[in-house]
């Protein structure tokens, strides 16, 4: 009976215990969850100002975002947002999330900045499957190879440039992952044409 | 010849906290890791063993070790979350070692200590010096590791205060090539051995004087 008691007792501490630290946890989180958003929006921005560089903006990129038109083909998705830059009230320049899917080993999904002037500002790798050593180049911190398609747009690269060195395009392939190389390249052409296509929606929404 | 050997195999304060700060001495490879880590090791402690302290009638022996862990690992968690919100980048690029805190032994033995005694001041002073010597041992740490292993110093604190700090960023002269090896695992430990060898010696050589 005695040792009973004595169990009883411990299980009602243990279970005190638990809740207590529980309530404690619980309401960090309702204290610090606003300033860990803003902290997280903030480093969210820092990143995709660094895409979209040396541009800067009068509004906050990450607050605002539109749903524009789906194209498979051009590796818009369904459901995918753009991020909007914006220099007063005209919008100046444009992330989309794009997937690449030609990828050597799957899709790539990655972010491309481009201006009204219908430029490209940037291109950021967000997720790939590719071989490492070899496709996994593309990542702006192993090889400066995706800043080459800054500056590059439809007017100043025509068609048939719009391939690896090897094919006669004007682009450098990686070395050993040119189907890599390839499949960037195309995916960055094709949103291009998007761009244009899609222009009025894009930018004078 | 024999007392001194005696006394080498001593038991050794600052060898018992530099195990328990082992994990955390891998992520100190810079100044500003290192005081982001040397402070949430010194706010688990602080947390737990206020926890503990708070607990002590209702934890009976049995359940003594149940009871520490939960709360060792409630408080981690509490760190982690302040952390986020307080250093969020650091928290980004030190994600993993923040759950490691809980693995340092010595917070569970300053627990322990704030149950059985009475003197519960004393213990809590007693944790705050650990805390403290936390910070003694990691920012030189953080700072040769930065300054030998990458030639840079002070390269993060912007993230801390105003974008300004990166000012205070220091740069190593052209001709300096970096041991890079001190900025990865193997190197604080390396750079600890050293640290406890002349520490040793010191000590050798005073106790026989």
């Amino acid at each position: 009976m005695r040792h009973l008691r004595k169990v009883l007792f411990n299980i009602t501490a243990l279970i005190f215990i638990i809740i207590f630290c529980g309530g404690l946890l619980v309401a960090t989180l309702y204290n610090t969850n606003s300033r860990i958003q803003k902290e997280a929006n903030q480093y969210e921005e820092k990143a995709l100002l660094g895409i979209l560089s040396p541009y800067s903006f009068t509004n906050s990129i990450v607050e605002e975002r539109i749903t524009i038109p789906v194209n498979t083909n051009a590796g818009i998705e369904e459901g995918s947002k753009a991020y909007l830059g914006k220099q007063n009230q005209k919008i100046i320049a444009i992330l989309l999330p794009i997937t690449a899917k030609e990828g050597y080993s799957g899709e790539i999904k990655m972010l491309v900045g481009i201006s009204s002037k219908r430029e490209i500002l940037g291109i950021k790798i967000l997720s790939h499957r590719e071989t490492a050593g070899l496709g996994d180049k593309i990542e702006k911190d192993k090889s400066d190879w995706i800043t080459r398609f800054k500056g590059r747009s439809l007017k100043n690269t025509d068609l048939n440039a719009w391939d690896v060195e090897k094919n006669g395009g004007d682009f450098d392939q990686l070395t050993g992952a040119t189907i890599t190389s390839r499949s960037i390249i195309i995916a960055t052409r094709r949103v291009l044409n998007y761009v244009e296509d899609n222009y009025e929606a894009l930018f004078k929404p | 010849m024999s007392d001194v050997k005696k006394e080498a195999w001593e038991y050794n304060q600052v060898e018992l906290l530099l195990l328990g700060f082992s994990p955390i001495l891998i992520a100190t490879n810079s100044f500003s890791n290192a005081l982001v880590l040397a402070s949430a090791t010194t706010v688990t402690l602080i947390l737990s063993t206020g926890l503990a302290f708070f607990f002590k009638k209702i934890i009976s022996p049995e359940i003594k070790l149940l009871s520490l862990l939960i709360i060792i690992s409630f408080s981690t968690t509490i760190t982690e979350l302040l952390a986020q919100a307080y250093t969020f980048e650091h928290s980004i690029i030190l994600e993993s070692f923040f759950p490691l805190i809980a693995t340092n032994f010595i917070i569970l033995i300053k627990m322990e200590k704030v149950l059985k005694n009475n003197n519960t001041s004393l213990q809590m002073l007693h944790a705050a010096k650990i805390g403290l010597i936390g910070f003694l041992i990691l920012l030189p740490l953080g700072f040769i590791r930065e300054l030998v292993g990458t030639g840079e110093l002070f390269s993060n604190m912007d993230l801390f205060w105003s974008p300004a700090a990166i000012e205070s960023k220091f740069t190593a002269p052209q001709f300096f090539n970096p041991l890079i090896i001190i900025t990865l695992p193997s190197g604080a430990f390396i750079f600890c051995g050293l640290l406890l060898a002349i520490y040793n010696l010191i000590r050798s050589k005073i106790h026989k004087s």
